[in-house]
């Protein structure tokens, strides 16, 4: 093997860099995407609350269904219809990325309207509007601590069981899949929180995973006699052509429960089984090329 | 092993394997009057999956000071829901768009506890802690303002004295405000006096300044502080670490509230996962045909250890975090099985080995990597465990937990389940979908 396809191409490196860099940009210069919960400006968005007095026969039902035509027809979109019930179904919220102050006394006509078309004459709705005050993301630090603390760790049992190339090449891996999670979580503007830890954690959890059992083939592969002649970025380009089913498969079933979180159409469902689905992306790409990259890197070209 | 210990063993294995199926799953009724709720149903799940409780916070007619930074509210308000151990709350400030209203109202989404009313007024409730010191009894005079005093405070449990029961808590002092308090001690002792030392919460007396102390109250910084009731003792030590709440408020309304996440979301995740385990189970039994089985069996074997250890392991609250780690284990544990796999295929078809000893030299050279791949992701479970706190430490909990179930299901189950069906598959090499392959 000649002409090595991974390791020696600058595929990993180009690909990388291309989406860290585009992705730091956008975030440097638009922030996180967001939900009405976690924005970036100073208001985090609008909660508009619709209530009636009393749960009488259909009123909540009533309630929901002429608050939610009123929005369709205004053009207004709520956040995804995460919809909150309050107070035993008797009041409703609605999240806004924008401020509808404008249609709320409209909203209350329009929903008392409904009731009393629907015979429900005693029952009395209100509508009002509050603004949410924006936050930034909480305990970021304590997750660096626990990222870097489990970075020492890892590096020093990788560093026993597959020396130092194999060390090197795992928590480089784990560190690429968070920094290209990151990236991409700018790129495709999926709103950065509830989920962005869990994400950052999966994706460098995935990565170190999948890396260590791939370096651990490497040194396998470069002990066996018909290697022997061959240097480190062939053996690891031969071992990562038999791994690639593996890698394959891995990245469908990503994709594939990114799909069923996603499928039922609820909008934070939706945020994590993208997420999920970009995790699960950057830890198979960073695993597949960066560990192998790293490892042949260190070991030299030449057995 | 013989074909007929074989099935025998199998057999009894399956029969297990259906009632656990069937106790994690079913809901049927046992007897005429009670029910038997699936282990699925008992898996206690937190406010973003269930829903729960929201608490509206107004500020009081009393608030003296105008609110600068709701944010630092609400971070206190955060640090100590997470001291009383909840995790996927919300706290939110909200007021009305109207120019006029200047105040926001403070809104707490919280799972529903017993304990949840007492909890959230713990929670909201005002007041920095005072140090007043003085060589007469019930001194005024403040000491230690503007210093940073308390480096912790503790709840330690009940204290039992006949027919007494206190509840105790600490407050360890830092360096510098120890050092104060012992000069202060010594100064007074020396005038041939004594020392007299008030603990303020508020309003609230923690330590009654009638009766002076000496510098053997203290015991390595700490200074023990007793109280009539545990809700108090638990106050008492949340509130002095957490700091004072600095604006006073009230608990306007108490109301039932849906999941944030929308209706039905803890049953759709429920679901998503189980079509995540099907199509796996289905995509490892056509791409390893007899090993995807035996995969699929051990895979099944975990998925139902890992409910129940949901149940079983105290205190473990289930958030969509949560939902994410199990999704990520069961990837690992398929992933850790395929790892063998292919390593006995390899085996095989590259060497002049029998099935069997192609079988039993794949599960030692797999040995290595699947254990690596479970520590390394323990590793991980571990760290976030003990640094983090909401969502993600629930994810940590069930990753990590699904990493020691998978390393059991890779290196144990799937050698069981091989040992157990091989003896009675008649032609091994098709079974396994293996050939050997000319040099």
């Amino acid at each position: 093997m000649k002409n090595s396809k991974f390791c020696k191409t600058k595929f990993f490196i180009v690909v990388t860099l291309a989406i860290v860099l585009v992705g730091m940009a956008l975030v440097g210069v638009f922030g996180f995407g967001g939900t009405s919960d976690y924005p970036n400006d100073n208001v985090a968005g609008y909660e508009v609350t619709v209530s009636v007095n009393h749960n009488a026969g259909d009123a909540v039902s009533v309630l929901k269904t002429s608050s939610e035509e009123f929005f369709k027809n205004k053009g207004l979109e709520f956040v995804g219809g995460a919809t909150q019930q309050l107070d035993k179904g008797k009041t409703l919220i609605y999240k806004f990325t924008t401020d509808v102050s404008s249609f709320v006394e409209e909203l209350e006509v329009y929903v008392g309207e409904k009731l009393v078309a629907a015979d429900l004459t005693s029952v009395k709705a209100s509508a009002e509007i509050n603004v949410i005050n924006a936050r930034g993301f909480s305990g970021v630090w304590w997750l660096v601590l626990a990222c870097g603390i489990a970075v020492v760790a890892i590096f020093i049992y990788a560093l026993i069981m597959e020396k130092l190339a194999g060390a090197l090449a795992t928590v480089f891996s784990g560190a690429v899949a968070a920094l290209l999670f990151i990236s991409l979580l700018g790129i495709t503007r999926i709103s950065a929180a509830p989920f962005v830890a869990v994400g950052i954690a999966m994706s460098a959890a995935l990565a170190c995973a999948l890396s260590v059992a791939t370096v651990n083939r490497f040194k396998v592969e470069s002990k066996n006699s018909e290697n022997l002649s061959l240097s480190a970025s062939e053996v690891a380009d031969k071992v990562l052509a038999k791994e690639k089913t593996k890698y394959i498969l891995f990245a469908a079933v990503v994709a594939l429960t990114a799909i069923a979180l996603a499928a039922f159409m609820l909008p934070y469902l939706m945020i994590a089984g993208g997420q999920f689905l970009l995790a699960g992306v950057s830890a198979t790409f960073a695993a597949y090329f960066g560990s192998a990259f790293i490892w042949a890197a260190v070991k030299g070209k030449k057995k | 092993m013989s074909r007929g210990k074989s099935t025998t063993l199998l057999t009894i294995i399956g029969v297990v394997l259906a009632v656990l199926i069937a106790l994690t799953f079913a809901t049927f009724p046992v007897g005429e009057v009670s029910e038997y709720t699936s282990a699925l149903g008992a898996i206690e799940l937190d406010y973003d999956l269930e829903g729960g409780k929201a608490y509206t916070l107004k500020l009081s007619e009393e608030n003296e000071e105008e609110v600068k930074d709701v944010n630092q509210v609400l971070d206190t308000l955060e640090y100590r829901l997470t001291a009383l151990g909840y995790s996927a709350y919300s706290v939110k400030a909200v007021k009305n768009t109207d120019p006029a209203v200047l105040d926001y109202d403070i809104r707490i989404e919280v799972k529903e506890t017993e304990t949840v009313d007492s909890d959230i007024e713990v929670v909201a409730a005002f007041g920095e802690v005072a140090f007043y010191g003085g060589t007469s009894a019930n001194p005024t005079e403040q000491i230690l303002e503007g210093e940073k005093v308390v480096e912790s405070a503790n709840y330690l449990g009940a204290v039992t004295s006949g027919t007494t029961t206190a509840y105790q808590m600490t407050i360890k002092f830092t360096d510098d405000a120890y050092a104060y308090i012992i000069n202060a001690i010594e100064a007074a002792e020396v005038d041939g006096g004594s020392y007299y030392l008030e603990v303020k919460l508020g309003d609230q007396v923690l330590l009654s300044g009638s009766s002076a102390i000496t510098a053997s109250s203290f015991y390595n910084r700490l200074l023990y502080i007793t109280s009539q009731n545990e809700a108090g003792a638990k106050q008492m030590a949340l509130q002095v670490t957490s700091g004072g709440l600095a604006y006073q408020y009230e608990i306007d309304s108490v109301e039932d509230i849906s999941s944030p996440y929308g209706e039905g979301v803890a049953t759709k995740c429920a679901i998503a996962i189980g079509v995540l385990f099907l199509v796996l189970m289905v995509a490892i039994i056509v791409i390893y045909k007899g090993f995807g089985w035996i995969s699929a069996l051990s895979t099944l074997a975990f998925m139902l250890l890992e409910i129940w250890m949901l149940i079983a392991v105290p205190g473990i609250v289930l958030s969509l975090g949560g939902v994410v780690g199990i999704a990520a284990a069961l990837l690992l544990a398929v992933y850790s099985m395929i790892i063998t796999a292919d390593r006995i295929k390899e085996e095989y078809s590259h060497s002049e080995k029998t099935v069997k000893a192609a079988i039993n030299r794949g599960f030692q050279q797999s040995l290595v990597p699947v254990i690596s791949v479970n520590v390394v992701v323990g590793i991980i479970a571990i760290a976030l465990l003990a640094f983090t706190s909401g969502t993600v430490k629930c994810f940590a909990i069930t990753l990590g937990i699904g990493a020691v179930i998978s390393l059991i299901s890779a290196l144990l189950f799937t050698r069981m389940f091989t040992s157990l069906i091989m003896p009675l598959v008649k032609n091994k090499e098709k079974f396994l979908n293996m050939k050997k392959v000319e040099a």
